[in-house]
């Protein structure tokens, strides 16, 4: 059908999705909520226990419930009117509305309690998820400008020749060089934990060493008749540097994409914890 | 003695190839120099790193070169060593093993070189760029947070929850006092939580409980006594139901009616949260007419506020209509405010007053005001008088007692310590100056007769009489002394406290008592039974000291505001002790105000005071003052008053103590 190849072949993003339909539903939901929240005429005072308060809590649990199904949805991808990108830009304005719907729950009342865990675990997942919205919006282009049609695959590979190349160029090598050129090949750090890369930076890589200490050698030794010899293998280990910066900003840049999900989720476990046992505390203590 | 050596290297292809050659010679250079009798292209061996001997005896002699390091049989060798081949020798070195056995042809050593290691690492597409190679599963942490989450505030809380008032506890409980010396409002004694301790179950507090609760934040089961139920008035009530505060009973809560008259007059309680309230609370365990439908706590220092006027006038607008059987008019507004009702002294005789409740009327001397009979005869106007006897008595005594021109309000009636309302007008403080009751001067000695107990005073004068004989033997105290003109001496009957009946101590005793005599100016007096008896009796005399008990009035908020007692009370004009001269709600003729005068309900206008219901009227009526009050509105009333002088909120003890002071030097 000619609507559905229209859109097929014009990318629609789910933050666009259907002219910002969740947006603006998002919208008027949040714009209910403060005008009740304002003109409702509680007593004492504004609280999660007033029946704007219960009010707000069960849209609010509701939707959490809701958003927290993503997470099924996705395994599943459908076209249509209930499709994944419908489902997932529901999920962020709808996610992006519980700020609102939340805080006004709270009455603006916080403390040391299960209950503010549950809003602050709730305002972590949310913030995640806002961060997740922004990487998925710009990190890509820095993934695909960065490996300039390089595959993962080919990266890699790149660096085992190099390493071959370079076992090869040292084989007669002194001891002491051919030690820190086999460091070079044997402890060159890639990846590593999370913050080695988030930074994007191996101090301790065994490349970066070599580098410095044959550099240093080859600098001594200019004019030597080893000066030809060792400076291949220089050659070869500042090329090999280059490729591991590469991968490593492409690592960086994957880092950054890929975290927020490592809060996010686990986080709407513990929330969804924490709301049970909000709501199990409030009526047990009615 | 050759050495056969294979060795097995990698093909591109895939699989492995086994090269094999024999070297014949005695000794074999191993190393990476190119020149070396077995090349091991491995960066970790050195160019020439083991020298390998052919000994007779199916012996070889092992030997690093320049301390290389070389391990055989899985220790690393110091020097050189000389080992059998029979059982195999393993030599590592760098990434390479060299497996020694003895060869085939006698003598020969076979020598197998295998590489250990890849020459580059292998490294795992996935496990180098997914960051979840370096994170724990997500799986495992969403697992993990749930876990601790319900572990830490759901099951840790829920099996320690509970618990009930201690003893030590019921001790700390903030005590109220009522009605003491020092203060007629109730005050809260302050008491610091004994059990500080922290429980599991604080970690389900909505909020922080107000100060006066604020003990019980680690005890939430002495309010919350049953899972899934809501606090319940007997919780509230366990406490607060003392009709004297003393041990763990901290507050006379007084109810503002039943229950059952409350759910007959309630319907018309407006506002969607309280009809929601309604229609959900009895099926979500919400009892309605509960304590905690007003008294919502876990709100911080927040205390229930002052009820609304709405609040008020939803039920007592129409009252008479859903209660027909009420004694209470209905009370729509400020403006329509039912006339006040004075509990008054109904006058018959007896040791204790008996009071009734009686509607005022706003000329207070009119005759069909309400009438108070305390048993006293006093007329004020001759008493406020600026020009009688009284005044020039004043004027004469004013140097030793501190009376001014005439006599004022407060040469007689004190403020009490709390400023509220005055003190009993006491005869010895406040009559005797002028009304003595000396009969006999003994060389400056007055012989006095003792007040508040005539038989004490009839015996007291009986016996002076048989010591000293009745005639004019006795010099009367010179009353002339006082400044009584000899007119106004007759009127007041004053010369003579006693009578002097030469020869007759009968008829000089019930002289005292008869008309003249000293106690019959001011006090009621019976008898005798029979001619001739003496057995007279005074009618206690009973000082009313509050009349507007459904209400509170500040004498002290009042007099900040300057407001002189004139301008409330008739008392200037008023002849008769038995006029109650208690304003009413609206003004009287001859300048007389009514609370309306000044009070204007909830949204007074410029010039006018805030007097919302709660000013007054508090919704659990105790003896003290509402809540409103206790808050300080006195000031806020004196502030929307120009030109009054601002009185601090809440005088203590001890200055209103010196206002009196000042304001009754005769005392």
């Amino acid at each position: 059908m000619a609507t559905s190849y229209a859109r097929a072949t014009e990318h629609e993003g789910f933050m666009r999705h259907r002219g910002y339909r969740w947006l603006k539903l998002s919208a008027i939901l949040i714009a209910l909520c403060i005008a009740t929240y304002a003109m409702a005429d509680v007593q004492p005072r504004p609280n999660g226990g007033t029946w704007v308060g219960y009010t707000l809590g069960t849209i609010g649990v509701l939707l959490i419930l809701w958003l927290s199904l993503l997470g099924v949805r996705k395994r599943a991808i459908t076209p249509g009117k209930w499709s994944l990108k419908a489902w997932t830009s529901a999920h962020v304005y709808l996610g992006l509305s519980l700020i609102v719907i939340g805080t006004l729950h709270t009455g603006f009342q916080f403390g040391w309690n299960v209950h503010t865990l549950a809003y602050g675990l709730m305002m972590l997942v949310i913030l995640s998820g806002i961060y997740g919205v922004i990487a998925y919006d710009t990190l890509p282009r820095a993934l695909s400008d960065n490996r300039s049609e390089m595959t993962q695959r080919q990266m890699l590979d790149a660096i085992a020749g190099l390493d071959r190349q370079l076992h090869e160029a040292a084989l007669p090598l002194p001891a002491e060089e051919a030690e820190l050129v086999e460091g070079s090949i044997r402890r060159t750090r890639l990846g590593g934990g999370l913050f080695e890369r988030l930074s994007g930076r191996s101090p301790r890589c065994g490349n970066v060493r070599a580098l410095r200490e044959l550099g240093a050698r080859l600098d001594r030794e200019r004019g030597s008749p080893r000066s030809e010899m060792l400076s291949r293998v220089v050659a070869l280990l500042d090329r090999k540097e280059q490729a591991l910066e590469l991968a490593r900003r492409h690592i960086q840049i994957r880092a950054r994409l890929e975290v927020w999900l490592f809060v996010h989720v686990p986080a709407t476990f513990a929330l969804i914890a924490a709301l049970g046992a909000h709501i199990f505390s409030v009526f047990y203590y009615w | 003695m050759a050495f056969i050596v294979k060795q097995i290297s990698a093909r591109a292809t895939g699989g492995t190839i086994t090269r094999s050659r024999t070297i014949d010679q005695p000794s074999l250079m191993v190393g990476r120099a190119a020149d070396s009798d077995v090349v091991l292209e491995d960066l970790a061996v050195r160019l020439q790193h083991l020298k390998l001997a052919n000994l007779p005896g199916g012996r070889v002699r092992v030997e690093p070169l320049d301390r290389a390091a070389v391990n055989l049989n899985g220790k690393l060798l110091d020097g050189p060593r000389e080992v059998a081949t029979a059982a195999g020798l393993a030599i590592t070195l760098g990434g390479q093993k060299l497996t020694l056995t003895a060869g085939e042809a006698h003598g020969d050593v076979a020598v197998l070189v295998e590489r250990l290691e890849e020459l580059s690492p292998a490294r795992d597409e996935r496990q180098i760029f997914a960051l979840g190679a370096a994170m724990p599963s997500r799986r495992t942490m969403a697992w993990i947070g749930l876990a601790l989450v319900l572990g830490i505030f759901l099951a840790w809380p829920l099996l320690n929850s509970g618990g009930a008032r201690t003893d030590a506890q019921a001790t700390a409980a903030p005590t109220l006092s009522v009605g003491q010396s020092t203060s007629s409002s109730p005050r809260f004694v302050t008491a610091a939580p004994t059990n500080a301790a922290f429980k599991p179950d604080e970690t389900w507090t909505s909020g922080p409980l107000s100060a006066p609760h604020a003990f019980l934040s680690n005890n939430c089961g002495a309010c919350h006594t049953k899972a899934f139920q809501s606090v319940r008035d007997e919780q509230c009530l366990s406490c607060h139901a003392g009709a004297q505060a003393g041990r763990g009973k901290s507050a006379i809560l007084k109810d503002h009616a039943s229950a059952d008259r409350l759910l007959k007059v309630h319907p018309k309680m407006p506002g969607f949260a309280q009809k929601l309230r309604a229609a959900v609370g009895p099926h979500m365990n919400l009892p309605q007419w509960s304590c905690t439908g007003c008294h919502r706590e876990h709100e911080g220092a927040i205390t229930t506020p002052a009820s609304s006027d709405q609040f008020c006038a939803g039920c007592h607008a129409n009252m008479k209509a859903q209660l027909p059987d009420t004694r209470l008019a209905n009370a729509p507004s400020w403006e329509q405010h039912p006339q006040l009702h004075a509990m008054v002294q109904d006058g018959s005789a007896g040791p204790q007053p008996r009071f009734t409740s009686v509607a005022l009327v706003n000329d207070q001397l009119s005759p069909a005001a309400p009438k108070e009979d305390s048993g006293l005869k006093f007329p004020h106007d001759v008493h406020l008088s600026r020009s009688n006897g009284v005044a020039q008595m004043a004027r004469t005594l004013g140097a030793k007692y501190g009376y001014g021109q005439s006599l004022a309000c407060a040469d007689c009636h004190s403020v009490d310590p709390t400023g509220v309302r005055f003190q009993p007008v006491s005869m010895e403080k406040h009559c005797e100056g002028c009304h003595r009751l000396e009969f006999a001067d003994e060389n400056g000695v007055m012989r006095t007769l003792r007040h508040g107990d005539p038989q004490q005073a009839l015996a007291d004068l009986r016996d002076y009489l048989r010591v000293r004989g009745v005639p004019g033997a006795i010099v009367q105290p010179d009353r002339a002394r006082v400044g009584l003109a000899s007119s106004e001496r007759a009127a007041v009957r004053q010369r003579d406290t006693v009578r002097m009946y030469p020869g007759s101590v009968p008829r000089t005793l019930a002289a005292v008592f008869e008309k003249g005599g000293a106690c019959y100016d001011c006090h009621e007096v019976s008898g005798p039974s029979k001619p001739g008896a003496i057995d007279y009796k005074v009618r206690p005399v009973h000082q009313t000291e509050r009349y507007l008990m459904r209400g509170w009035f500040d004498h002290s908020d009042h007099n900040a505001a300057n407001m002189p007692c004139q301008s409330c009370h008739a008392a200037e004009r008023s002849h008769d002790s038995r006029d109650l001269l208690i304003p009413a709600i609206a003004d009287g003729p001859g300048g007389i105000t009514g609370c309306q005068h000044c009070h204007a309900g909830a949204h007074p206008a410029r010039n006018q005071v805030a007097s919302p219901c709660a000013s007054c009227h508090s919704y659990h009526a105790g003896p003290g003052a509402p809540a409103y009050s206790r808050a300080g509105a006195s000031a806020k009333i004196a502030r929307k008053q120009p030109g009054a002088p601002a009185p601090s909120p809440q005088p203590s003890a001890q200055q209103r103590q010196t206002a009196r002071l000042q304001t009754t030097p005769a005392a």
